[in-house]
This record gives C-alpha cells, structure tokens and sequence, in this order.
C-alpha cells in the first residue's frame, strides 16, 4: 500500500554508474509484515519501505 | 594509524584530490560539520519541541525537513527528512537494510551497532525479538512499523514523553531523549 509521496528524487541506481540523476517519483510503501513472513510469531507489525517509481512497475 | 584501512583511505583520498574530484577544503567542511553541528542533542530539542508546543508538533509530522530546519538543524544527509510519531498504540523503529543511511544533522554518526548486518536484517524480520534484545519490551498488542532509510529520505523517531515530567522545562527534558530513543530501539528516559 502506498502511503506517502516524498516527490522527485535522483534514482541512485542509475547516477551511482554515472548515468545522470534520472530523477523518479519516490513512493513510501507499507508491507504488512504477516504478508512478508507468513509463518512469522513476531506479531503485529509492518515494513515500510521507500521505492522509486520504476520498482514498482 | 598504519592499519590497513586507514592507509587504503588515505590513498583513495589523495587519489581523488590528484584528480580534481575531491578538494581538501570539502573534505574539512563536512569533518567540521560533524564533529561541531551535527549530534543527537540536536534531534533531543526537536523532540522536546515536539512535546512542549502542539503546533510546532503538527509541523513536525507535516514537514520534517522544514519544522527541523525551524531550529536550525539540516544539510547532509537530512535534507529530506519524515518525523515518525511513537503512541500508545504504534511503535517505529528505522534501519537501514542496504547500509547505514541516518539523519546526520539531527543524530550525528550511526553507532556501530546500527551498521551491523545482523541488526539489519533482523529487525526487519523479528522486531519485536531485537527491541527485546535492547531491553525495550513491547506487548502483542502494539504495532511495530520498521522503516528502511535510504540515501534520499531520513528518518527521526519521536520517543512518547516519559510520564512524571509534567513540571519540567525544555532544559531539563532534553537530556531525557537519548540517541537510542530517537532510532526506536529504546524509550526516552525517565527522570532521574
């Protein structure tokens, strides 16, 4: 789930081998943590996770 | 000094000085910056602020980057910052799984413990179990929200105020919100 919009950002994975900024949208996103690890005991919890426009695709 | 690590740094250093990449002016700016500017104290005042004036707390949690900014704290490594709210009922605690992306201006340099692998991967999977670890206990009942930092946005915990410190002023609360409390690995303390 989509929680947050923190705007345009550098995309690292494209400036860091000297591509350019190539800047995308940088979504915060919510992983419910039952989802992520089924057989997890740990209890109630979630990741959140920031992700640029192209992951998510 | 004669370690491996300091003469691989030192060559890579003078390398990129050699190279125009790199001067040794930006090299001194951001050692200053972080041995005089940036520390924890600084995040202990806006969490104070946060606790002490309502309005200043809806601007936290509205834009970070600007309410922080409000009392004089940014630059590297906080220039997009998100205030996270600890209540009764959620608990947040940040990691960064890929490596070690933190708030400078507001906490300083990551512990050690923040960096290492283990840390990084098990407080995504079992967090409940590492805050344990910390000695912080939280029951079934509350949620656990781990957030993973990354180069472009940096994360600020605010510890819930500690109860019995209804009387105290600003000077005698920040010493309260300690380092720990504002990753989410512990609570602020109590009063002494």
């Amino acid at each position: 789930v989509v929680i947050r919009h923190h705007g345009a950002h550098v995309l690292p994975d494209a400036n860091a081998h000297g591509l350019g900024e190539c800047p995308e949208h940088l979504y915060g996103v919510r992983f419910e943590a039952s989802e992520l690890w089924s057989d997890s005991a740990d209890g109630r919890g979630c990741v959140c996770l920031d992700l640029w426009e192209s992951y998510l695709r | 000094m004669s370690s491996g690590g300091d003469v691989r740094t030192r060559a890579i250093e003078s390398l990129l000085f050699e190279k125009g990449l790199l001067t040794p002016a930006a090299v001194d700016a951001v050692i200053g910056a972080i041995e005089q500017d940036f520390g924890p104290l600084n995040g202990a005042r806006v969490v104070v602020r946060s606790w002490l004036d309502a309005e200043y707390r809806r601007r936290l949690f509205a834009d970070a980057t600007a309410a922080i900014a409000e009392l004089g704290y940014g630059g590297i490594a906080g220039d997009h910052m998100v205030a996270l709210e600890n209540t009764a009922d959620v608990h947040n605690v940040v990691v960064c799984t890929l490596c070690s992306c933190y708030p400078w201006p507001v906490l300083g340099l990551p512990p050690r413990w923040y960096k290492d692998p283990a840390y990084r991967s098990r407080v995504v999977i079992e967090p409940r179990e590492v805050l344990a670890e910390f000695g912080l206990e939280l029951g079934e009942d509350l949620e656990i929200r781990v957030w993973d930092s990354t180069s472009e946005v940096r994360y600020l915990v605010v510890p819930e105020r500690p109860p019995e410190t209804d009387g105290l002023n600003e000077e005698e609360l920040v010493p309260l919100v300690r380092r720990d409390s504002m990753v989410g690995v512990a609570r602020a303390s109590a009063p002494a």
